[in-house]
C-alpha cells in the first residue's frame, strides 16, 4: 500500500528545502546587534509598577558614594528626595544631605563668588567645573551627567530580523519602559576578561581586533579603555566602578541574620564580620533602579493617573457603543 | 452634499444673531442636518479621530509654549524643567509627543482609506489634494516640533535633513550652499535655527486649521463618499442626518481611540522616541544611527534607497507630489475597491506592505540587502501609482458596482 | 397608551443621557490639569520659604534678601531706635494697622509689639517695596537717606518710613507688609 504519493514526496520535499534554506538564511543574516541586554525584572515595570522605596535609597548611597565623584545629577535637586513618588527621605534628611555638599554661590557685594553648605533647592553638585575640565581628569572622555540616563539608553537585541515585529509586540504588550535601567544594570556587570581564542597563530589573524599573544588569540583592548560585553564596541572607558561590598547598608537598613540576607541571591552573608553585604550585582541592580527614579520622578504618578484614565475611557466607550447601537438600531446599513 | 438649509431659530436671541452672522446656522448645516450617507463604515471615522488630534496637539502646544524658551542654551532644560517640576507637566509633554504619532498613525489610515475607496476620483479632487497639502504642512510641524527638544537626535535630524538642499550644488555650483545656509541662518545648525524652527512649528499648524476648513468645505460640497462608491441618489433614502448618527458613532471611534492613546501616553510614553533625543544636543557627536520618528521612516528608507544624494532627495519628495496626482493617474470608472478587481485589491495591499516595509527598512543601515529590498518596495511603490493605476482601471467593468446606496445595503 | 411611549422614550434616553454625562465629566476633569499647569511649579514653591542666618548683622546695621521676587528689609534696630518707635502713639499714625500678611492684615494694631515678634524686638522684618507705587525705599544702606523718622526714605515721591517702617509721611497710604516669618533660633529666621 502506498502511503506517501509522489505528490506527498515532493510537497514534504519542497517543505524542507525551504525549511533548511530558511534557517541558512536567517543564520547569515543573523543579529541586529553583536550584545544581548537581558531583561530585568524591576518593580517599576508593568502596569502597576511602582519604586521600592528601600531600592532607591541604597541607590542614592551607591550614586552619592561612587558614582558622584565623577557623574554629575544636575538636574535633580536635594528637594526632590522629599518628594512623593521617590525615594522619599523626611525633610530633615533632605537637609542634611544638602548640608553634606559645599554649593558655589555668589557674587557677594565684593564680586567674589563664595562656596557655602548646600540647602534642599540646590541641584545635585558638579564634581567638575565644566565639561573640558571632566574629559581632561577623564582620559578625554567625559563622564555623562546621569540624570537622564534612565531614558537615555536602550537594550539592544542580538535577534534575526523577522523576530523583531514579533518583539514589538511583545514588548508593547507588556509595557517594556525599562530599557535604559535594563542597560546600567547589564553595563556595570559586564565587565570580564577579554576573550581569548585557542587558535593558531595563522588563523588569529583573520579576526579583527585580536592579537596573538602567549600562545593565545586575545582580543586586544586599547589602551586606556575597559572590555566590558554590554558597552556598543565592547570597549569603554569607564573604569569597573562597582565591586562586592564597595557600599555598605545603612545603620538599622540591613537584614540581621544570614537566613534573611541570602534571601536575596545577590547578598551574601559575611560570617566573620557578622553582617550582610551586597554584591556587585546588587549594587547595580539598585543604582540603575534609582537612575530610573532620576529620569522619571513622576512614573508612579503617571502610572496610577492611567489606571484611572484608562478605566473611565473603557467607561465611556461602552456606553457611546450603546448609545449608536441604539440609534442605528432601526437603520438598514 | 450642499443640501438647503432647514436652521430655524427658535428664539428671539438666535433670531436676532441668525440675521447677523448666523454661525448658528452654518453649524445646524455642517454638523448637524447634514446628510450623510447612511452606509459608512468605521474606516470613516477617521476624520473626526484627526480633528480631535489636531485640537489636541494645538492645546498642549500652547501649553508647551507658555514654559519653553527656544534658545539653544535652556531648550532641553526648559522642557525637563517642566517635566520635572511643572504641575502634570509630564503629562502635557507626553501627550504632545505621544499626540504627534497618533496623528500620524490615523492620518494614513485616513490616507488609506481614501485610496481604497476612491475618495480621491471626480468630484473629490480638490478635498483630496488639499488633504494632501494638510499632510505634507504635518509632516512640517512634525519634523520642526522634534528638532525644538533640542536633543541629539533632534540637532542631528535637522542637520541631515536640511543637508538636502546641498545636494542642489550638483545641479549650479553655490545654489546649494546659499540655500542651506539661508534656511539655517548660520553655516551650521545652531540657535539662529532653532529659533526660526519655534516660530514656524507655532504657525504651521494654523495653517493646518485653515486647510481643514477646506478640506471640509471641498468635502461638504459633494458630499461624503461611501464604501460602495456610488454617489447618493436619493438623499432620503440614503443619508442620515450627521447629528445624531454620527457625532455619537465618531464619539465612539474617538474613545476607543483615546484607549489606545491612553494606553500609549501612560504605559508606553517612550516607546516611539529614540533614547538618544535624551541626551543634550552635540555638535561634536553624532549619534551612531541617526533615525527619524517612525512615521517619517518609509521616506527615509526612499532616501537611502537611490546612490546619490540629489536623487535620494528627489526620490522622496516625488513619493509626496505623486499623490498630488492620483485622481488623474487613476482610470477606473469604478470608485470603490469593494467593487473592483482582485488585483485591483492585491495591488492596493501590496502598496500598504510596501509602506511598511519601506518603514521597516528606514531604520536599518543602507548597507547590503536592505538597501536591494529598498529598491524593489520604492519600485513597486512608483509602479504603483504610474502604471498600475492607469492601467487596471482600464480593464475595470462598471458591471461589478451596485446600482445605489440602497441596493448595496439591502 | 401613551404611557408605554413614555416608557420606551425613557428607556431609550437613558444610554444617550448616561453616555453624554459621563463624556461631560470626563471633559471636566480633562481640563483641570489644562489650568493647573499654570499654577506655580515645585521649583518655585520651594524658594517660597528661606532661613536666613541673623547673626552677622550688627546693630545699627541692616540687609536686604530676597523673598518670593521681592526685597526684604531685615534691621537690627539700636535701642533708640526702638525706643522711638514704641513712644509713638497710634493716633498719630497714618495707618495704625500693623500690616502683617496673614488673616489679621487688615485689623490688628500697627503698634511696635504688633509689628515685632515678642522677645525679639530689636529685629524689624519687612517687605522693601513702597506702597505708594512700588519703589524700593532708600534706608538700608550707611550713608542712605532715611528720612525725619529714622527709618526709610523713598525717593520716588517723598514717602517717610519709621523705624518700624511705618508711614509717617508721605504719598504712601499703608505701612510697609510684614511678611510671614518666624525665629527658629535666636539668630535664624525662616521666612514664608
Amino acid at each position: 500500500m502506498k502511503i506517501l504519493s509522489q505528490r506527498h514526496i515532493r510537497t514534504i520535499a519542497a517543505s524542507v528545502t525551504a525549511g533548511v534554506m530558511m534557517v541558512a538564511a536567517s543564520a547569515a543574516m543573523a543579529s541586529g546587534s553583536d550584545t544581548n541586554i537581558e531583561r530585568q525584572s524591576w518593580s517599576f515595570g508593568g502596569i502597576f509598577g511602582s519604586f521600592d522605596r528601600a531600592q532607591l535609597r541604597r541607590g542614592y548611597m551607591v550614586y552619592k558614594n561612587v558614582c558622584s565623584s565623577c557623574h554629575s545629577m544636575n538636574r535633580v535637586h536635594f528637594r526632590n528626595l522629599g518628594e512623593p513618588g521617590g525615594p522619599e527621605y523626611t525633610p530633615e534628611e533632605v537637609k542634611a544631605f544638602a548640608a553634606e555638599v559645599e554649593v558655589t554661590d555668589g557674587p557677594n557685594d565684593e564680586g567674589e563668588m563664595f562656596k557655602r553648605p548646600g540647602r534642599p533647592t540646590d541641584s545635585f553638585p558638579s564634581p567638575y567645573k565644566n565639561v573640558k575640565e571632566a574629559a581632561f581628569s577623564n582620559n578625554g572622555s567625559a563622564p555623562p551627567d546621569l540624570s537622564l540616563m534612565g531614558k537615555a539608553r536602550g537594550a539592544a537585541r542580538n535577534i534575526h530580523w523577522y523576530m523583531e515585529p514579533l518583539y514589538w509586540i511583545y514588548d508593547m504588550a507588556t509595557v517594556y519602559q525599562e530599557q535604559g535601567p535594563d542597560y546600567i544594570f547589564a553595563l556595570l556587570t559586564s565587565y570580564k576578561e577579554p576573550p581569548a581564542l585557542k587558535i593558531s597563530k595563522e588563523e588569529c589573524a583573520h579576526h579583527q581586533g585580536y592579537k596573538f599573544e602567549d600562545g593565545v588569540c586575545k582580543f586586544e583592548v586599547i589602551e586606556g579603555l575597559n572590555y566590558n560585553i554590554a558597552f556598543p564596541g565592547h570597549q569603554v572607558a569607564m573604569i569597573p566602578p562597582l565591586s562586592d561590598d564597595l557600599v555598605e547598608f545603612v545603620e538599622g537598613t540591613a537584614p540581621k541574620t544570614k537566613e534573611v540576607c541570602e534571601k536575596d541571591p545577590e547578598q551574601k552573608w559575611l560570617a566573620d564580620e557578622n553582617r550582610c553585604s551586597m554584591t556587585t550585582a546588587k549594587l547595580a541592580r539598585d543604582v540603575a533602579a534609582f537612575l530610573m527614579w532620576t529620569s522619571e520622578p513622576k512614573l508612579e504618578e503617571r502610572k496610577s493617573l492611567g489606571v484611572w484614565v484608562m478605566g473611565y475611557l473603557l467607561l465611556m466607550t461602552v456606553l457611546l457603543y450603546l448609545s449608536k447601537r441604539a440609534l442605528w438600531r432601526k437603520v438598514k446599513h | 452634499m450642499s443640501h438647503h438649509s432647514t436652521y430655524q431659530p427658535s428664539t428671539g436671541f438666535t433670531r436676532w444673531l441668525d440675521s447677523r452672522l448666523p454661525i448658528l446656522r452654518f453649524v445646524d448645516d455642517t454638523l448637524t442636518t447634514f446628510p450623510t450617507p447612511k452606509n459608512l463604515n468605521y474606516w470613516w471615522v477617521f476624520g473626526g479621530i484627526l480633528a480631535v488630534c489636531l485640537a489636541l496637539q494645538i492645546v498642549t502646544g500652547i501649553i508647551m509654549a507658555m514654559h519653553y524658551a527656544p534658545n539653544t542654551l535652556v531648550a532641553f532644560d526648559t522642557i525637563e524643567k517642566f517635566v520635572r517640576d511643572g504641575n502634570f507637566g509630564w503629562l502635557m509633554r507626553y501627550m504632545h509627543a505621544v499626540g504627534a504619532t497618533m496623528f500620524f498613525f490615523a492620518v494614513y489610515i485616513h490616507m488609506g482609506r481614501g485610496l481604497y475607496y476612491g475618495s480621491y476620483m471626480a468630484p473629490r479632487e480638490i478635498l483630496w489634494i488639499i488633504g494632501v497639502l494638510i499632510f505634507l504642512a504635518m509632516m512640517a510641524t512634525a519634523f520642526m516640533g522634534y528638532s525644538l527638544v533640542w536633543g541629539n537626535m533632534s540637532l542631528w535630524a535637522v542637520t541631515v535633513i536640511t543637508n538636502f538642499f546641498q545636494s542642489l550644488d550638483t545641479i549650479y555650483q553655490g545654489l546649494g550652499t546659499t540655500l542651506v545656509e539661508w534656511i539655517r541662518g548660520d553655516f551650521s545648525v545652531s540657535n539662529v535655527s532653532l529659533n526660526r524652527l519655534y516660530s514656524l512649528h507655532y504657525l504651521v499648524p494654523f495653517i493646518i486649521v485653515g486647510l481643514v476648513v477646506l478640506h471640509v468645505w471641498a468635502l461638504h460640497v459633494p458630499g461624503n463618499n461611501n464604501p460602495s462608491g456610488v454617489e447618493v441618489q436619493n438623499p432620503e433614502t440614503e443619508t442620515l442626518p450627521f447629528h445624531p448618527y454620527y457625532t455619537v458613532k465618531d464619539g465612539y471611534a474617538i474613545a476607543a481611540f483615546l484607549i489606545l492613546f491612553a494606553f500609549i501616553l501612560f504605559w508606553l510614553p517612550n516607546y516611539f522616541s529614540h533614547p538618544d533625543n535624551y541626551v543634550t544636543a552635540d555638535p561634536l557627536s553624532t549619534p551612531a544611527h541617526i533615525t527619524p520618528e517612525w512615521y517619517f521612516l518609509a521616506f527615509y528608507a526612499l532616501l537611502k534607497a537611490v546612490p546619490s544624494q540629489l536623487g535620494g532627495v528627489v526620490a522622496m519628495f516625488a513619493s509626496i507630489i505623486v499623490l498630488f496626482f492620483v485622481p488623474w493617474l487613476d482610470t477606473s470608472p469604478v470608485k470603490s475597491g469593494k467593487h473592483r478587481s482582485f488585483i485591483f485589491k492585491l495591488a492596493f495591499w501590496m502598496l500598504i506592505f510596501s509602506f511598511l516595509a519601506l518603514s521597516y527598512l528606514g531604520a536599518k543601515s543602507p548597507e547590503g540587502w536592505y538597501v536591494w529590498l529598498s529598491r524593489v518596495f520604492m519600485g513597486y511603490y512608483f509602479a504603483y501609482f504610474l502604471l498600475l493605476l492607469p492601467l487596471m482601471g482600464l480593464f475595470q467593468k462598471t458591471s461589478q458596482q451596485p446600482a445605489s446606496i440602497e441596493k448595496s445595503v439591502s | 397608551m401613551s404611557t408605554t411611549l413614555d416608557e420606551n422614550v425613557n428607556r431609550r434616553d437613558v444610554i444617550h443621557i448616561a453616555a453624554a454625562a459621563v463624556v461631560g465629566v470626563g471633559a471636566a476633569a480633562f481640563l483641570w490639569p489644562l489650568i493647573d499647569q499654570m499654577n506655580p511649579d515645585a521649583s518655585t514653591l520651594s524658594f517660597a520659604s528661606i532661613e536666613v542666618d541673623l547673626s552677622p548683622i550688627q546693630p545699627g546695621q541692616a540687609i536686604t534678601v530676597m523673598w518670593r521676587g521681592k526685597p526684604v528689609f531685615i534691621r537690627n534696630r539700636t535701642p533708640e531706635e526702638i525706643k522711638a518707635s514704641q513712644d509713638t502713639k497710634l493716633e498719630d499714625l497714618p495707618d495704625p494697622i500693623a500690616r502683617v500678611l496673614g488673616p489679621d492684615w487688615g485689623s490688628a494694631p500697627g503698634s511696635d509689639e504688633g509689628r515685632t515678634k515678642k522677645g525679639h524686638e530689636n529685629w524689624l522684618v519687612v517687605i522693601g517695596v513702597c506702597t505708594h507705587l512700588g519703589c524700593i525705599p532708600k534706608g538700608q544702606k550707611a550713608g542712605e537717606p532715611k528720612g525725619e523718622f529714622g527709618g526709610w526714605f523713598c525717593t520716588c515721591h517723598g514717602s517717610q518710613y519709621d523705624t518700624a517702617a511705618r508711614i509717617r509721611k508721605g504719598p504712601a497710604p499703608r505701612n510697609l507688609d510684614i511678611p510671614p516669618y518666624n525665629f527658629m533660633t535666636d539668630t535664624k529666621i525662616k521666612i514664608g
